[in-house]
């Protein structure tokens, strides 16, 4: 099937929903599907990095982070490795 | 949530009741109709894709390449001010009750022969330009793609794409054109990126 439905909106419509999602539906033996624009309310993106400057402030802290961020062995994609050697240091950390 | 969708057809009963199952499913504000084949729409018509529930619509007839379009919405959710017909299009403006915006939709069946498909984004960017900076919707099917990759051609043959006009149209009307996530029983999965 080529893609010749879809929704198409002006920048003030995505500036006023910026998490619009379109969906085509597949149903039954249609050469055409159903597609739907909606605003994607569960979905706000990933959940931003928290840092606290005063952090640095505790004894060992700027020994104890980069010593646990090398010791992390983690296998993937770049952007997968970061995140979860930052979600596991947040766990050491708070231990 | 607003529903876009090319019926091949809207006379038989079986599709009727196709459309009907996917209002009932999706409870949309506004749906959109392509090629509904149908030279007139009447209440009637409307009552058995929309059940019971109050409803609006605004159709444009099948002549000729024109495959005729509906646009029908939610009286509860969406209050229409006008509606207007273009050639392959038909316009609704109005606002969204609850949160008291305002916008206009465009419902769009394009043809197939490349010069009136042209004929058709030259009308289209004049009306959104004069519309200037505003909440602007456009759905339908276009009957073009934006690379080879959106292209799946079931007969198999080599058929030359010329989608630069399209593309065209897109960056002159300064529209964007969203991620499709495709959703079926075998799970979800995303094409086409921006």
């Amino acid at each position: 099937m080529s893609r010749l439905d879809r929704f198409l909106l002006s920048e003030e419509w995505c500036q006023l929903w910026p998490n619009c999602i379109q969906v085509a539906h597949l149903r039954g033996l249609f050469d055409h599907c159903p597609i739907s624009l909606s605003v994607d309310v569960q979905n706000w993106g990933p959940r931003p990095l928290r840092l606290l400057k005063c952090w640095q402030d505790m004894p060992g802290y700027n020994n104890f982070v980069p010593e646990k961020w090398s010791s992390l062995q983690v296998q993937g994609w770049g952007n997968y490795v970061l995140k979860e050697k930052l979600k596991l240091i947040k766990v050491a950390l708070k231990e | 949530m607003l529903l876009s969708w090319n019926v091949r057809g809207l006379g038989g009963l079986e599709k009727r009741k196709e459309v009907k199952e996917l209002v009932s499913e999706k409870y949309p504000f506004v749906l959109c109709l392509q090629e509904t084949k149908m030279q007139s729409i009447d209440d009637f018509v409307c009552t058995t894709i929309w059940g019971s529930l109050n409803c609006g619509y605004s159709f444009s007839p099948f002549v000729g390449t024109s495959g005729g379009l509906l646009t029908v919405w939610n009286t509860s959710e969406v209050e229409v001010w006008a509606s207007s017909r273009g050639n392959h299009f038909l316009l609704i403006h109005g606002r969204f009750i609850k949160s008291n915006v305002e916008f206009h939709l465009f419902n769009v069946y394009a043809p197939c022969d490349q010069r009136a498909k042209q004929t058709l984004c030259t009308s289209l960017c004049a009306r959104i330009q004069s519309l200037g900076s505003c909440n602007v919707c456009l759905c339908g099917d276009f009957n073009s793609i934006r690379s080879l990759e959106e292209r799946r051609s079931v007969r198999g043959s080599q058929v030359v794409d010329d989608y630069a006009p399209f593309n065209d149209f897109i960056d002159v009307c300064v529209l964007v054109n969203l991620p499709l996530v495709v959703e079926s029983s075998r799970g979800t999965r995303e094409m086409g990126v921006r």
